[in-house]
């Protein structure tokens, strides 16, 4: 999709060239940090136009031309998206760009969304005991 | 000058002679270390424990040597006896022992033999254990166990295996611990694409297969605050032109860890008899993750298994506790020994990457 004035589109790219691991704790440029630094913010200002507009904006994020990702990446980042803010919002304001590796795309929508919703949905933390 | 007393004349005398003793058994000493003949005094190499306090001349030397077939491909349970047997002296009791690992009968070895032996030399020096060695006699062997580059992670080196060593330039491993190290694995894949097609590039199957494997690997070192460590390699077949990649870890294996947390039982109710069913279930995303609740995890195996299937990679491999599994037929080899850690073997050339790049 390409950007319109009501869509803004981030680079996971200007985050890293190396996409790490899950959790911060396992290594640099992770799930975890991209979502606090990159895409928490970026959503929140998605939300936030749409609401003084009353129309609908939408935060592109393109996942091509990295080294390549680890499915933990992908599942900690789009993951607490969901669970911040429900399925429902996030499959409503999210569009990816994967040219690359098309699967990416199927991922994220047909199962971490959901997963991540229904995990918070249930009260069940977003990290594992263990690792917070 | 002061005339020197016969007193004093006969006392350096003595001395000199004394030195020279000393020098003599130190000489012999330094040679005992690093073998028993000639040829292994001009061709061998050593890892050093970490600690130099350990460095005790007289401590315990142990002569190890593997079958003639020193390959995970053709002799799997000869590699993984050998390996087992290696690792057995991966014990705080062993520190300060020297094992010489003795490969001159090898006539037949591959690269992922090579890398399960680095990986058992790595867990040894962290339990101060000096590792010392030679290389095959045999030529073809030699060739790919220099080619290798396992002795770049020798600390030393005779010679004349210095220089052959500095020849090397079909090779890249990397180590690591408590991180996945992403941007150093991308490189070395970066630079793996150039050995194959000239250019240096990115390509993705390969870095997610590492990424998800690397990642499991610091998960449980870091839960357990232990010595687990990974090697990952990276060698360039030219002859065939393809990249042959590994990764090994020392953690408790992907059977060892499903049978803490899941019964016989439940793998009986779905079917799965043996260790190679149950193994393969894992691929197949049929079990939870061992973290209650978090339905979002067991992504990174099946998408191992989907990148195979979508012949992006080829002749994937894993190899753990008493099982390996060929990912693309699904074929298995019991193993007679456990093997404690996780091995992983697959090759790269230009077929997978017109598949993994359309």
């Amino acid at each position: 999709m390409e950007p319109t004035e009501k869509a803004s589109t981030i680079k996971v790219l200007d985050f890293t060239e190396y996409p790490g691991p899950r959790y911060k704790e396992q290594g640099d440029h992770s799930g975890e940090l991209f979502y606090e630094k990159v895409l928490k913010p970026e959503f929140d200002l998605i939300l936030k136009k749409s609401q003084d507009s009353g129309s609908l904006h939408t935060l592109i994020v393109n996942l091509d031309d990295t080294a390549g990702y680890a499915s933990s990446f992908l599942d900690e980042s789009f993951g607490n998206l969901a669970y911040d803010y429900s399925e429902t919002v996030v499959k409503k304001h999210l569009k990816l760009i994967t040219k690359q590796e098309p699967d990416w795309n199927d991922m994220i929508f047909d199962e971490t969304l959901p997963e991540w919703d229904q995990k918070k949905k249930k009260g069940i933390p977003r990290k594992p005991q263990l690792l917070n | 000058m002061k005339k020197l007393t016969t007193k004093r004349k006969n006392y350096l005398r003595r001395r000199s002679k004394t030195e020279l003793k000393k020098k003599k058994r130190d000489r012999q000493f330094r040679l005992n270390k690093i073998g028993t003949n000639s040829y292994l005094n001009q061709l061998s190499f050593q890892r050093k424990n970490i600690a130099k306090e350990n460095k005790k001349p007289g401590s315990t030397i142990i002569n190890l040597s593997p079958a003639n077939t020193f390959s995970i491909l053709e002799s799997p349970n000869k590699v993984i006896a050998f390996i087992f047997r290696l690792k057995s002296y991966a014990k705080p009791n062993f520190s300060g022992y020297q094992l010489f690992i003795d490969l001159a009968n090898v006539i037949q070895i591959d690269i992922g033999a090579i890398s399960l032996l680095l990986s058992a030399v790595e867990e040894l020096a962290q339990y101060k254990i000096r590792v010392t060695g030679n290389i095959p006699d045999n030529k073809n062997c030699n060739e790919i166990f220099i080619e290798s580059g396992y002795l770049a992670h020798m600390n030393s080196l005779s010679s004349n295996l210095l220089k052959l060593q500095n020849n090397t330039k079909n090779s890249i491993i990397k180590k690591g611990r408590d991180t996945t190290r992403n941007s150093e694995v991308g490189k070395s894949i970066q630079s793996a694409m150039e050995m194959l097609t000239g250019t240096k590039k990115h390509y993705q199957p390969v870095y997610s297969i590492v990424q998800e494997i690397s990642g499991n690997s610091v998960e449980h070192a870091y839960q357990r605050n232990s010595r687990e460590h990974w090697v990952f390699s990276v060698n360039h077949n030219e002859s065939e032109n393809k990249i042959i990649f590994t990764f090994a870890d020392n953690g408790s294996g992907i059977l060892k860890t499903l049978r803490r947390k899941l019964t016989q039982q439940f793998f009986d109710g779905l079917g799965l008899k043996n260790d190679a069913a149950i193994l393969n279930g894992a691929y197949l995303k049929n079990y939870e993750s061992r973290h209650i609740g978090q339905i979002n995890r067991n992504k990174g195996l099946p998408l191992l298994r989907r990148i195979q299937e979508n012949n992006e990679v080829k002749n994937l491999f894993v190899l753990t506790n008493r099982v390996l599994l060929f990912l693309d037929s699904k074929k298995s080899i019991s193993i007679n020994r456990n093997f404690s850690g996780t091995f992983y073997y697959w090759e790269l050339d230009l077929d997978c990457i017109q598949n993994g790049t359309n």
